[in-house]
């Protein structure tokens, strides 16, 4: 039974020592392979895949974060407008109430000026009144004198301003 | 005529020198020159020899991962599955070069070639599918542990769980799945003869077909045929390859509420499937 089996087998072409080193030259190769393709190459890949991955991730995450720092800003800016406006509500007030103060003031000054005024005429009319009494006093002397020629001035003067004050109280 | 043994060119002491291991051997420095070439230009800017390598990578995972079902495993038999595709594709494809079968000594009537398809010698074929088996039980050994493993094909433990029952119905079921298991044993053995049987049939026959059409009309006549065998080639090749993948995933699966045939009848069906799509 075996030399037939053996028969075949070498009718076949097997032989244990060809079939040792083929094995061994496959084995090589796998190892070969194994060792300076595989492993790296497939080590590579992964880490490329990963950054691929992690970049992906990275710029989605940026896109949130952009889309969060829009809505941020709209929301600052909004803030922002809503306090600039209150500011200016608040200035325009301010500014509302010092200019009524303002014009209060002047309106006073100005009122007080008038008063001045119209006591400085009054006072000036006042002179001028009595300057004028005693303008007229001493033209009615003057002309008394012409008239009654030789007459005592005193006398005269007390004549006019008892004259005057009759005007006067006319 | 190319005689089924592949022709001693010289010994090398015991070693016969066959112009099959020539051939077998050029290939195997190739693919280390290739993989020390491309070891040295690896880089995460791939150049144009890394590039055109990992597309072919993932190309041959898109199938992978149809017959696994799962990256991390393809990655896993990647380094035999795919150096088993590679070598035997390039082992076909190198032995339709100009020269092989063609170049060689003439012994008195006797022409003996210094080249010849590696394949078409049954040592290879016979290695690879012993690395194909074994590699694949290993595997299940280590991944499963020995005595899963193993009672897959002897079932003992399922026996006993019967018999313990002392229900006859499920004693006689344990008996069915014990015979099963020891043919399931013999098929781990048919597998290893089928592997290697079929490639170096093949790529046996056609050496053979295109000695003979060589041989009838020296010109133009052996082209079809030589495109024909490239594309065998690249059949063959995958047939191997997918076929090492399925006894690797199928050996390295725990044995569910299926039976192991079943699982294994699922896996080969896929592989047989993405063949013919080939």
């Amino acid at each position: 039974m075996e030399p037939q089996s053996t028969n075949i087998l070498t009718s076949l072409g097997i032989n244990g020592w060809q079939f040792a080193a083929q094995f061994v030259n496959f084995s090589i190769v796998v190892f070969v392979m194994w060792k300076w393709v595989y492993v790296p190459l497939l080590k590579i890949m992964e880490s490329r895949s990963k950054q691929i991955s992690d970049g992906l991730t990275n710029a989605k995450q940026a896109k949130e974060r952009l889309s969060d720092a829009e809505i941020e800003k709209e929301r600052i800016l909004n803030d922002a407008r809503a306090e600039a406006h209150i500011l200016l509500e608040d200035i325009r007030s301010k500014a509302e109430s010092i200019r009524k103060e303002k014009l209060g003031q002047a309106k006073t000054e100005i009122e007080k000026h008038i008063a001045d005024a119209k006591m400085q005429i009054k006072n000036e009319r006042d002179a001028s009144a009595s300057a004028l009494q005693r303008d007229v006093a001493d033209l009615v002397v003057l002309a008394t004198e012409k008239v009654a020629g030789h007459m005592d001035p005193a006398h005269i003067r007390s004549l006019a301003t008892h004259a005057i004050d009759e005007i006067s109280s006319a | 005529m190319i005689p089924i043994a592949a022709e001693i060119l010289t010994h090398i002491g015991p070693l016969p020198i066959t112009n099959t291991y020539v051939n077998s051997t050029i290939m195997t420095v190739i693919f280390i020159v290739f993989a020390f070439v491309l070891n040295r230009r690896l880089a995460e800017q791939p150049g144009k020899l890394q590039n055109a390598f990992e597309s072919l990578l993932n190309l041959i995972f898109v199938y992978f991962d149809q017959v696994t079902g799962n990256r991390e495993r393809s990655k896993r038999f990647l380094p035999i599955v795919g150096t088993m595709f590679l070598f035997i594709l390039c082992s076909n494809w190198f032995g339709l070069l100009p020269g092989t079968g063609t170049i060689g000594i003439r012994h008195g009537t006797e022409f003996i070639p210094f080249l010849r398809s590696a394949n078409s010698d049954l040592n290879l074929t016979l290695a690879m599918a012993l690395i194909s088996v074994v590699g694949s039980n290993l595997l299940g050994m280590f991944t499963l542990g020995f005595f899963t493993h193993w009672n897959k094909f002897i079932q003992f433990g399922s026996l006993w769980r019967a018999i313990r029952t002392f229900n006859l119905m499920k004693i006689f079921v344990g008996f069915i799945e014990f015979g099963v298991g020891f043919i399931e044993l013999i098929s781990e053995f048919a597998k290893i003869i089928s592997l290697s049987l079929r490639l170096f049939g093949n790529i046996f026959a056609g050496e053979v077909l295109i000695t003979v059409i060589a041989s009838l009309i020296g010109f133009i006549a052996p082209i079809p045929f030589m495109f024909l065998e490239l594309i065998f080639g690249i059949i063959q090749a995958t047939v191997f390859a997918m076929l090492t993948l399925v006894y690797l995933t199928v050996m390295s699966a725990k044995p569910h509420g299926a039976t192991h045939e079943d699982e294994f009848g699922a896996a080969e069906a896929d592989a047989l499937k993405h063949h013919a799509m080939a």
